[in-house]
Parts: structure tokens; C-alpha cells; sequence
């Protein structure tokens, strides 16, 4: 066998375990979707699919509850990209600058994100409880009562106070997104910086943000595909009621399957979501890309 | 060499693998059981099951009381003593406290084919699919094979279990209830107000206990089923039962007129705040802590509530009556019945794992887990003779109660669960949530249409 022949050979074969892994697991249950997606199932094993062709993506499409999901989502990306985005730049110009505590700085920021998310619902459940909740207690105390509110089955404020506690527990992660790329700036850069008498916020302009684009292109494709599939904190904190108002596609794919017992719908869903995933996630990689050409 | 080592070492990988997965999957996807017996029935009817010896055979039962209140502990000690009595069957409890994480868990059992071979569930169209999917088993045989046990019934009781278009009975109730009034009498005094035994008097009385600063009701509506009881309570004091068959048939829409003016009621009772503050982010359980903290004058729940009002420091201000009648016609129709029901799943079951289950339904639900469970927590149950002893001896709330439904001349449950679309239960609910946030009646009427031919 030639020497070339054995090298592919072995390097197959040492890849088939992942290949197998990537397959079963990845592969198989999507296409399974897709193929879910133009059937009709009450989720019952063994029981026979109905073929339907295209009408659940139809439904889907033409119905007002995925696109006031899709609009909760979009929500949250505003929030992604209008808070998070800044709150965690900013968090990682902290920690990696020469500010006393950094480390205290940098343990505080992260915490929230080693709760568990249930955990992180609950607490802010009962913060935002509208008779007995701290919020609407300080409020009294600062005699601000008339901006009491009952912020978790308000429409629109309840999604809102979703975002920012979604905001709040993942902003120590996404710093470390940003500290990554701001430790690999070369010294020698602010160095030279710092000899031609450039201030802070210059830095920041000139060198720093320029340097990190590629940090904010991994949160970019992060927190698009993180808010379209967003599920388990709103989940935790409204079900995404009341009355389907909090919803977002990922709780509509949930309660198609396991409350309507719509495999098939929850399936189309599932296959728009990663449709759209996968649309948005090359859209924002070929923004950045032309910008860096 | 050391190529021949990886070459080895990557094949080696990826058959384990691909052998190790493959244990991992279902070996057998397509419903069809083992069905070997090895139970020694040759001699025994196949419906004799108290009769039948088992050969160490474990089932899994799943229900919700996985919580620490009287009636889980109950039910925990009775599959207890069932395990010791060792007849051959092993029970292995799944419980899960919380309602809506029990019932989409077990949603999944039925999509991936790996049931409970037996569980709880409430009844009526909510279990249709697994009906038709034919993936449960038929306790009629059961019931006619053992007279004494089927007679041992409440008459009447068997609706939930039983669909049109089908022959058989698919589950057996456990436990009964009626959905009340309870008040609190010192508030009612207080305020010198009667106890409403008609709808407009509730109205009148509210208004009169909002007017001094008393909530009148507060419900938790953020677990959805508080408006659909108060929704069932109302259908049925105003048309009866028939409005029931009526809108299951779709003969009368929901959003006809007379569908529109009960979320009208709803919506005129939440926005005079006849239903409490925030009812949308209270729920059942705080309702009632609030209840027995006198920080409301009255509230509509089931029976159940009486184990729970039983421990409370005001159990002797608590009184109780029927749901006032809207329509006086239909004063002793109520919402009730069985809500308590084992299921037993055939969907990948082998006869003697079926066999064991009916045997354990059978300990389960009869008149002695009635007489055994009123010891420690009075309720209601759906058996004929069963002695009030312990808790329920001289419990004024209980006997109140079944005198009440003594009085009560026709039945019926959460009015979807006689509906042929087994969504109906959450669409109708989610859609009275929408009430609480600014829906007309008749937006509320058209979400639940438009739903209904969604999914159609």
C-alpha cells in the first residue's frame, strides 16, 4: 500500500469514532426532524405518521403565535446586542485592566453564571413578585409606588424583565469572550500607544475595538443562535405565559410536542429555528468577513 | 508497528463504539412486545389476577405525589405495603410532585415507547390519543371478572373513562370530587353578609366586601385550571349539562353568544377585582395559604381542599356550600366527579407485566385505599361503604361536603375533557388567561376557534 494511501487510511479511521459520534447524534436527529416535519403524529410509539406534506410548515408560517414567538426572540437580540454586548465589553476592559480587586471583579461578574439557571429563575421570580417582591418593596420605600408593577404577567414588560435577567446571568460569560481577545492584543501595541500620548477611550477606538472584532463575531453568532433557540430561562420564570405572551419559538416547539401533542408542527418549528439559525449565523460571518477585507 | 497499533486501536474504537450506541438504542421500535408469560396461569382465568402467581416481576407506576403532604405520604406507605406483601410484583415509583413536569413526562413515555405500565391521569379526552393509539388496556374484562370489586363503585362514575365509538373502559377512578364554595364565616358576619346560594348574590356580596376593603376572592390563576373550574362552574350552572355534549359537538361554538357572556362574567369579575390583585402571578398553592390567612372572603376549589383546610388555624370559620347557580334550574348540576384515574399502558407490555399492573390498580383503587386514606386525610372517593375513621371521624368539613354532593343530581368534569380533540383543556384555559391581560370576551372566544381549526 502506498505510503500516501496508509496516511488517509489511518487518519479515516481515526476519525470515523467522531464522524460515528457526529452522525448518531447530530446528523441522524435532524434529518429525522426534517422528515417529522411533513407528518402528522400524536407522539405515541409505533403509532402511524400522516403524511402532510408542507401544511405544518404552513401553519407555522401563517400563524400569528410563531411570529409573536419570533418577535419575543428578536427581543431578545436587541437585548443581546443593545446590553449584553457593551455590559460585557465593558466587564472585560475592567478585569483586564490595572483596577485594584481584579479578581474579586472577575469572580463577582462570573458568579451568576455557575447558578444554575433554575436557580437564577427563582430568585428573580420572587424579586419580581408583584405583592410580595423586593422590587415592588423598594419601590414603596423610595415612593415610587405608582410605577408597581406585576412585572412578569405584564405583555411585553414581562419578556423585557426576562432579557435583562438573561442579561444579568450571562454577562460574566460573555466577558470571557471579550477578555480572551483583549489578552491577545500585544502589549507592544498599547506600548507604543501610551509613547504617542493616547488616552483611554482613544485605545479603545483605535486599537482595542479594531483588534477584538473577531471576539464580537464569535458573540455575534453566539447570541443570534442563543436567542433563537432561548428556552430554559423563560421557561423557568413565565412558561411563557400568561396566555402565550412570553412565548418564543423554542417553548412553542416544546408545547406543540408535550402539551398539543403536535410532533410534526413542534418538528416544522424545529426546523425553522435551525433554518434560521443557520441563515443569520453565515449572514453575520460574511458581514464581518467583507468588513475586515 | 506502531501504524498496525493505530490501525488496531481506531478499528477497535469505532466497533465498540458502534456496538456500545447500538445497546444503547431500542430493541424493538415498533410497539411489539415480548409477550411470553411466565406467570403460572394455565389454570387461572387471564382476568383472575388476585389469583395469579408472578414471577418476580417489577413494573414502574408513575404519579404526582411525589410532594410531602398527607395524601403523597399515603400513597407512598400503601405502594409500600403492597411491595411487602410479596406477591411477585415489585412496584418502582416514579413521582413527580409538580403537575405540568408529571404530565409531559409522561407525554415523552408515550413517544419514545417506554411507558409506565401504570399511571395516573385525570381522564376524559385528555388520554383519547393513547385510546385510540391503542395503547391502553381495557379494564372492563378486569371489572366483570370481579363483580364484588366493580360494585364496589359509585354508579355513574365511569365517563371519564369511557369514549364514544370505542367499547371498553380505559382507566379506574380513585378518587371523587366536587368543585365548592368555601367562605370564610367570620369575614361573611362581619360584613353583614349572607351566604350566596345564587350567582347574582356572589356578585352582590363581592361588591359589598370590595366596597370595605376586602378581597372577595383570590385566585391563583397562574395555574390555568382556576379559571377553567370557575369557566366549568358557570357553563354548567347556567346551561347544564347539556351545553357540555354541545360545544364537545361543536353544535354550539365557543365563541357563540352564550359561550362569550361566561369569559364576560370572568372578565367583569377579574377587572372589578372581584378575583383578587395579581391573580395571574398567583398560584393554586399561595391561593390557598392566602385563603387561610383570611386575606380573602371566599373560594371556589374542590374537595380536596379539605385535608388542607383540616391543618389550618381557621378550619372552624370555614364554611362551605354548592357553587351558587347562575340559572336556579340548574342549582344541582355540578363540576365533579372522578378526576383520580389508573391507567394501565400496553404499549411495549408483556401479558404478565399487565397482569401485575391490573393486580396493583386493583389495591389501589377499592374501597379499602378509600377507608385507609380517610384515616389520615379526609377526601372523597368514588367506592360505596367505606368506614370515616381518624381524620375523617366527625370531620364537619367532610360531611358538609358529601351531603352537598348527596344533593347534587348530575356530574361533569373540566368541560373539554368530553371534547374529541384532546387540546382543547389547554387551549380553552390559555385562552382565559388572555382575560387578565386586556382580551375582550370575544377575543377570547376567537382564540379558542381559531385554535380549533388550527388544528384541524
Amino acid at each position: 500500500m502506498p505510503k500516501r494511501k496508509k496516511e488517509i487510511t489511518i487518519s479515516v479511521l481515526l476519525l470515523l469514532p467522531a464522524v460515528i459520534i457526529f452522525a448518531m447524534l447530530i446528523i441522524y436527529p435532524v434529518c429525522n426532524t426534517v422528515w417529522l416535519s411533513f407528518f402528522k403524529w400524536k407522539g405515541i410509539a409505533g403509532q402511524p405518521k400522516e403524511f402532510v406534506g408542507i401544511a405544518n410548515y404552513l401553519k407555522v408560517l401563517t400563524g400569528n403565535s410563531f411570529w409573536n414567538s419570533m418577535l419575543n426572540s428578536l427581543y431578545f437580540m436587541i437585548g443581546g446586542f443593545g446590553i449584553l454586548m457593551p455590559l460585557s465589553f465593558g466587564l472585560a476592559l475592567i478585569v483586564t485592566s490595572n483596577v485594584r480587586c481584579r479578581r474579586f471583579l472577575k469572580t463577582s461578574y462570573f458568579m451568576p453564571v455557575i447558578l444554575s439557571t433554575t436557580a437564577v429563575a427563582l430568585i428573580w421570580v420572587y424579586i419580581l413578585n408583584p405583592s410580595f417582591g423586593a422590587l415592588n418593596q423598594f419601590l414603596d420605600i423610595v415612593g415610587l409606588s405608582n410605577g408597581k408593577k406585576d412585572w412578569l404577567s405584564t405583555p411585553t414588560l414581562n419578556v423585557w424583565c426576562v432579557v435583562l435577567v438573561n442579561e444579568w446571568m450571562y454577562a460574566g460569560y460573555n466577558m470571557l469572550i471579550f477578555v480572551a481577545g483583549l489578552i491577545a492584543i500585544p502589549d507592544s501595541i498599547f506600548d507604543a500607544a501610551k509613547i504617542d500620548g493616547c488616552g483611554f477611550w482613544y485605545r479603545v477606538r483605535y486599537i482595542i475595538l479594531p483588534l477584538s472584532k473577531g471576539s464580537f463575531k464569535i458573540f455575534a453568532v453566539l447570541c443570534i443562535t442563543g436567542c433563537l433557540k432561548v428556552f430554559d430561562l423563560i421557561w423557568a420564570m413565565t412558561k411563557g405565559g400568561p396566555n402565550n405572551v412570553s412565548s418564543t419559538p423554542a417553548i412553542m416547539l416544546y408545547t406543540e410536542a408535550f402539551t398539543y401533542k403536535n410532533f410534526g408542527k413542534s418538528s416544522t418549528i424545529g426546523v425553522i429555528l435551525l433554518m434560521t439559525g443557520i441563515v443569520l449565523s453565515l449572514g453575520v460571518n460574511r458581514c464581518l468577513r467583507y468588513k475586515e477585507d | 508497528m506502531n501504524r498496525y497499533k493505530k490501525v488496531f486501536l481506531s478499528l477497535l474504537m469505532s466497533t465498540s463504539l458502534v456496538f456500545g450506541l447500538t445497546a444503547c438504542s431500542e430493541s424493538d421500535t415498533n410497539g411489539a412486545a415480548d409477550t411470553t408469560d411466565s406467570s403460572e396461569t394455565s389454570d387461572v382465568s387471564p382476568y383472575d389476577v388476585d389469583n395469579m402467581k408472578f414471577d418476580n416481576i417489577t413494573i414502574k407506576v408513575s404519579s404526582k405525589y411525589g410532594g410531602t403532604g398527607d395524601n403523597d405520604e399515603f400513597y407512598k406507605k400503601r405502594v409500600e405495603e403492597f411491595n411487602e406483601m410479596d406477591n411477585g410484583i415489585t412496584v418502582e415509583m416514579d413521582n413527580i410532585s409538580t403537575e405540568s413536569d408529571y404530565l409531559d413526562k409522561l407525554a415523552t413515555s408515550f413517544a419514545d415507547g417506554n411507558t409506565p405500565n401504570v399511571f395516573v391521569e385525570f381522564g376524559g379526552s385528555r388520554c383519547l390519543d393513547y385510546v385510540q393509539a391503542d395503547a391502553l388496556v381495557d379494564m372492563t374484562p378486569y371489572l366483570d371478572y370481579d363483580q364484588e370489586w366493580k360494585d364496589s363503585f359509585m354508579s355513574g362514575i365511569w365517563d371519564a373513562t369511557q369514549y364514544e365509538g370505542t367499547d371498553g373502559t380505559w382507566g379506574i377512578p380513585f378518587h371523587l370530587y366536587q368543585v365548592c364554595l368555601f367562605y370564610n364565616k367570620e369575614i361573611l358576619e362581619e360584613n353583614e353578609i349572607e351566604v350566596p346560594t345564587t350567582f347574582d348574590g356572589l356578585i352582590d356580596a363581592c361588591a359589598k366586601l370590595k366596597a370595605d376593603g376586602i378581597t372577595p376572592f383570590q385566585v391563583g390563576e397562574s395555574d390555568t385550571y382556576r379559571w377553567g373550574h370557575l369557566l366549568n362552574c358557570l357553563v354548567l350552572k347556567s346551561y347544564g349539562t347539556d351545553m357540555v355534549n354541545n360545544l364537545a359537538d361543536r353544535s354550539v361554538a365557543y365563541d357563540s353568544p352564550e359561550m362569550i357572556k361566561m369569559y364576560q362574567t370572568i372578565k367583569d369579575m377579574f377587572d372589578n377585582g372581584y378575583l383578587g390583585e395579581n391573580p395571574l402571578s398567583i398560584d393554586a398553592s399561595t391561593e390557598d395559604s392566602l385563603f387561610l390567612d383570611e386575606q380573602a372572603a371566599f373560594k371556589y376549589d374542590g374537595t380536596w381542599f379539605i385535608s388542607t383546610a383540616l391543618n389550618s388555624g381557621i378550619y372552624d370559620k370555614i364554611g362551605v356550600v354548592s357553587f351558587p347557580a347562575v340559572n336556579e334550574e340548574y342549582a344541582s348540576v355540578n363540576q365533579g366527579g372522578p378526576d383520580m384515574i389508573w391507567y394501565v399502558s400496553k404499549l411495549n407490555k408483556t401479558d404478565e407485566e399487565i397482569a401485575a399492573s391490573v393486580a396493583f390498580v386493583k389495591y389501589m383503587a377499592c374501597s379499602d385505599f378509600a377507608a385507609e386514606h380517610v384515616k389520615v386525610s379526609p377526601d372523597t372517593f368514588p367506592f360505596k361503604d367505606y368506614a370515616l375513621e381518624g381524620e375523617a371521624k366527625d370531620c364537619r368539613l367532610l360531611e358538609e361536603v358529601q351531603t352537598l354532593m348527596d344533593q347534587t343530581t348530575e356530574y361533569r368534569t373540566d368541560i373539554q375533557t368530553y371534547d374529541s380533540a384532546s387540546h382543547m383543556i389547554n387551549t380553552v384555559r390559555n385562552a382565559l388567561q388572555g382575560l387578565g391581560l386586556g382580551n375582550s370576551a370575544e377575543q377570547c372566544g376567537k382564540e379558542i376557534v381559531d385554535r380549533i381549526a388550527e388544528d384541524e
